[in-house]
């Protein structure tokens, strides 16, 4: 009976993601408000039903009743949420809310799955963001002046990243995060909020070659100290991001190829600078030969998703813990193993919808320091997408960063929570208006 | 604004394009390169497949069984596998680790090929499928004759087809029965005599006068236009400063030309054709025929090891030209050496496994014969087809003599140690009238030193290869 149970909501899960995932693309077309509140409300049904169908299947097969109790306290939650935003904020973005509570139940599974206490803290963590995100919106629209303060922020960012730098803890070759004792902080996660409203800030005012160099003297420094953290990662995040908001602030082409060209040329020397640059390019091209040490952690990630194959293990029935750092860098591919390739991809097309909806609202922004944070953050949000799973495929040597709000740590869940809400309060702001 | 708005969604097109090939390369690749990927040792997930499929079978040429999975009505499976002991290193063993072509090709054998609506409702119904088979090279008749041939020996037999580098037997003993494993698995993991080992390809054996072929094809290759004038007087020994060489039994084998010298294995003349041959460029000769080098194997080998050079002594370097010194080699690569010389000079990979079938017998995969190096030209191998054959003809190995068939190979008899004892070999190439071809590698442990066993084995398996 179990394994029947167990095996229909493997299945079933599936199926409902897929159609998920259709009325998520439905939601976010131009249709009417009637039409809309249709699909949503039938996005909100089947969500519910895959978060009971994951958390039924991992009680079936841990038969712990802090399982239940702990998807009792999540759905709380979720509702709590859900219901509080639609209370204060009329005009908020229903989709927007549905993808980002999907993703956050998708992660939950997961990590319930990998380490429950982990997950717990995880949750916490959450719970403690969104109250504190939800208050996001009603300061955008108290303080107007938000965009007059561009060199604050971008020297709010250089001193955090360089906080990093002096005094960081090393983690896996990269100076990632500063411990404050009682909990350990990853700066460069709450920059890439700093850094985007920095740009943007510069740039919605101006678009001559005089701000386009002065924003990029400023990128660039962040840039620097990240290389000099060793944090690549999220030096290559930020480089990307600082072409591409200046390309659609002025439309400058030469900027940006000229720009992927300079990078290219850069990567090409980090390469031959940093070692660790060397150990990934060389387990991306033959992660085989040299399974032992430097492709070990590569070909565990494939073994899980070639394994895994279509449909998946089933939870709990893979070994993605074989996988070295899976909750962070591969949580891709725990997935992958687990739920199966047909529900990775879905997972993709979650964050392109996220992506669309975060352009969407830029479109429609009258304000253009709104419009290029929200592009900004949409830019920010693709790439890391791009180079988390790309790295966890083996489509590009792996670059360490984290699936936004499924992989687990605190500081990006935060950050990633806060630029969901800020997108929120651009679109709740500029309907006010 | 509304120029923004145009840059924004020309940045659109970009990301959905970078998304887009993010799902299609995780659809080709779980469709294409991740069956080979997942096949792989160090992939602990076998366990977890083995509980969702019943393990395939491994079949001989002729599709026999040679390791199947039996299920009996509680769900309880056995492998067994009918042949006992015969098969036991190339077919491999299963419940105690995994060996051999068990090994090799688990991930295939726990692979279903099954339509996906069949997997979701095995899944549903809490059933398992039942895994892919592989279709063998091997030949049940001949690896019976090689066993029976090899009777209370130690060592190793391989024949192979070179044409197509199939490998249609592979014997080593001692063995062990692999139904049985579980029970003498105490006794045989630390077993001295490496029952588990497979000689074949894991043996590394002094070549003894087998490596004659490699001195000779060294000379060969470097007096092109003289070799055929050589001569030399053998009295029996032959003496230097400080050590002296001999011929078996301090026969003195007379005048010599180079051919007669090794149908003879003439130690004596070998050793004066080595000082004709600087050894740096002897051992590059031998890395060009697979020493120190890898192999196209997919079961565990060892590589056969060359390691003289210019500033050995010349006492290592007499020792060396002649098959004893430093020098190992598994029965694998001397097989493979023969098989490109039968081939003109063409080697190809052996091949254990042709293909793989589904439940129903119908072909998921096919290997094809592939082609892995000219180890030979067509000239060079020619010629030493005629020097070996002068060995069969008239030499150390008349006994085996036919008139049915092309037969030519070298001798060897490696002194292990000063206790008199010696390994036997024989390596060579039969072509038959039916235009059949085949290479062969016999190595025979621990026989008494003046005589060559390996020869009479050789003599047993051809009798068969002869009808």
């Amino acid at each position: 009976m179990q394994e029947i149970i167990i095996a229909i909501s493997k299945y079933s899960i599936i199926i409902l993601m897929a159609f998920y995932v259709y009325e998520s693309f439905q939601a976010i077309r131009d249709t009417d408000d009637l039409k809309k509140r249709k699909y949503c409300f039938k996005q909100t049904f089947i969500m519910y039903l895959v978060h009971a169908l994951c958390y039924t299947t991992i009680y079936l097969h841990t038969l712990q009743d802090k399982i239940i109790i702990f998807y009792g306290v999540q759905l709380i939650y979720f509702i709590l949420v859900i219901e509080i935003c639609k209370l204060i904020y009329k005009k908020y973005n229903r989709p927007l809310m549905n993808v980002m509570c999907m993703m956050l139940m998708i992660s939950f599974t997961m990590l319930s799955r990998l380490s429950y206490d982990k997950t717990i803290r995880q949750f916490i963590i959450c719970v403690g963001a969104t109250i504190v995100a939800m208050t996001i919106a009603f300061f955008m629209k108290k303080v107007k002046k938000m965009r007059e303060f561009s060199y604050i922020y971008a020297i709010l960012g250089i001193g955090a990243l360089s906080l990093v730098y002096a005094l960081g803890a090393v983690t896996y070759g990269a100076k990632l995060s500063i411990d404050l004792g009682f909990v350990s902080v990853q700066p460069s996660e709450f920059v890439k909020i700093t850094y985007v409203m920095f740009i943007s800030g510069i740039l919605y005012k101006s678009q001559t070659w005089k701000s386009v160099l002065l924003s990029g003297v400023l990128a660039a420094i962040h840039v620097v100290v990240l290389v000099f953290s060793s944090d690549l990662g999220t030096a290559l995040i930020f480089s990307v991001v600082y072409l591409f908001l200046v390309f659609m602030a002025t439309g400058k082409y030469s900027v940006l190829f000229g720009g992927l060209i300079a990078g290219s040329g850069a990567a090409f020397v980090a390469y031959k600078i940093f070692d660790h640059i060397k150990v990934r390019v060389a387990a991306w091209i033959d992660p085989w030969s040299i399974i032992d040490n430097k492709g070990y952690q590569i070909a565990q990630s494939l073994f899980a998703i070639g394994t895994g194959g279509i449909f998946g293990m089933g939870l709990y029935e893979g070994m993605p813990n074989s996988i070295p750092v899976v909750d962070q860098d591969f949580i891709f591919s725990a997935i992958s193993e687990e739920f199966g390739a047909i529900f990775g991809i879905c997972v993709i097309l979650l964050s392109l919808n996220v992506f669309l909806i975060f352009i969407r609202t830029a479109f429609k922004c009258k304000d253009d320091f709104y419009r290029l944070i929200c592009a900004g953050f949409a830019v920010s949000y693709g790439i890391q997408l791009f180079l988390t799973v790309g790295g966890a495929i083996k489509l590009i040597p792996s670059t360490g960063v984290t699936y936004p709000l499924l992989s687990y740590g605190g500081s990006s869940l935060m950050s990633t929570i806060f630029i969901f809400f800020i997108v929120q309060g651009v679109k709740i702001n500029e309907e006010d208006e | 604004m509304k120029k923004m708005n145009d840059n924004i969604l020309k940045t659109t097109y970009v990301f959905i394009g970078l998304f887009t090939i993010l799902a299609v390369y995780l659809l080709v690749y779980l469709f294409t390169d991740s069956r080979e990927d997942i096949n792989n040792s160090y992939n602990k997930r076998q366990a977890l497949l083995a509980e969702k499929v019943v393990r395939g079978s491994i079949l001989s040429n002729d599709l026999n069984i040679l390791a199947q999975t039996v299920v009996d009505e509680n769900g309880d499976e056995t492998r067994v596998y009918p042949y006992d002991e015969l098969f036991c290193h190339v077919v491999g063993s299963f419940d105690m680790g995994t060996y051999g072509l068990e090994a090799s090709y688990n991930f295939d054998l726990l692979t279903s090929e099954s339509s996906i609506i069949d997997e979701v409702v095995a899944d549903l119904n809490n059933e398992k499928l039942i895994g892919n088979n592989i279709v063998t090279t091997l030949d049940i008749q001949l690896q019976n004759v090689c066993y029976e041939a090899l009777g209370q020996y130690d060592g190793a037999i391989m024949i192979m087809d070179p044409k197509t580098g199939d490998v249609l037997s592979m014997v080593s003993k001692p063995g062990y029965n692999p139904n049985d494993i579980e029970k003498i698995w105490n006794d045989i993991k630390d077993d001295d005599n490496g029952r588990l080992l497979n000689r074949v390809t894991q043996g590394l054996y002094p070549p003894g006068s087998v490596f004659k072929l490699f001195t000779l094809g060294k000379y060969i290759d470097s007096n092109k236009d003289t070799y055929d004038d050589y001569s030399y007087t053998c009295e029996g020994t032959v003496s230097f400063t400080d050590f002296s060489m001999k011929c078996s039994n301090k026969k003195a084998h007379g005048h010599l030309d180079l051919m007669s010298a090794f149908a003879n294995s003439c130690n004596c003349a070998f050793v004066n054709i080595g000082e004709a041959i600087n050894s740096d460029y002897l051992k590059e000769y031998c890395n060009e025929k697979l020493f120190n080098q890898d192999l196209p194997l997919k079961i565990p080998y060892k590589t056969s090891s060359f390691t003289l050079n210019s500033s050995d002594s010349e006492f290592i370097k007499c020792q060396t030209v002649i098959g004893q010194g430093e020098t190992l080699v598994t029965p694998i690569h001397m097989c493979m050496v023969m098989s490109s010389i039968v081939n003109d000079g063409i080697l190809m990979e052996p091949r254990f496994v042709t293909g793989i079938t589904d439940k129903n017998g119908n072909t998921v995969k096919s290997y094809e014969p592939e082609e892995y190096t000219q180890l030979y030209s067509e000239n060079d191998s020619e010629l030493l087809k005629e020097y070996l054959r002068e060995v069969v003809n008239t030499g150390t190995a008349y006994r085996l003599k036919n008139d049915n068939m092309d037969i030519y190979g070298k001798t060897g008899t490696a002194q292990i140690n000063t206790t008199g004892m010696a390994d036997s070999w024989f390596v060579g190439g039969v072509e038959t009238e039916s235009g059949e071809t085949y290479a062969i590698a016999v190595v025979l442990e621990n026989v008494s030193e003046n005589t060559s066993p390996a020869v009479v084995v050789t003599k047993e398996i051809l009798e068969i290869l002869d009808k």
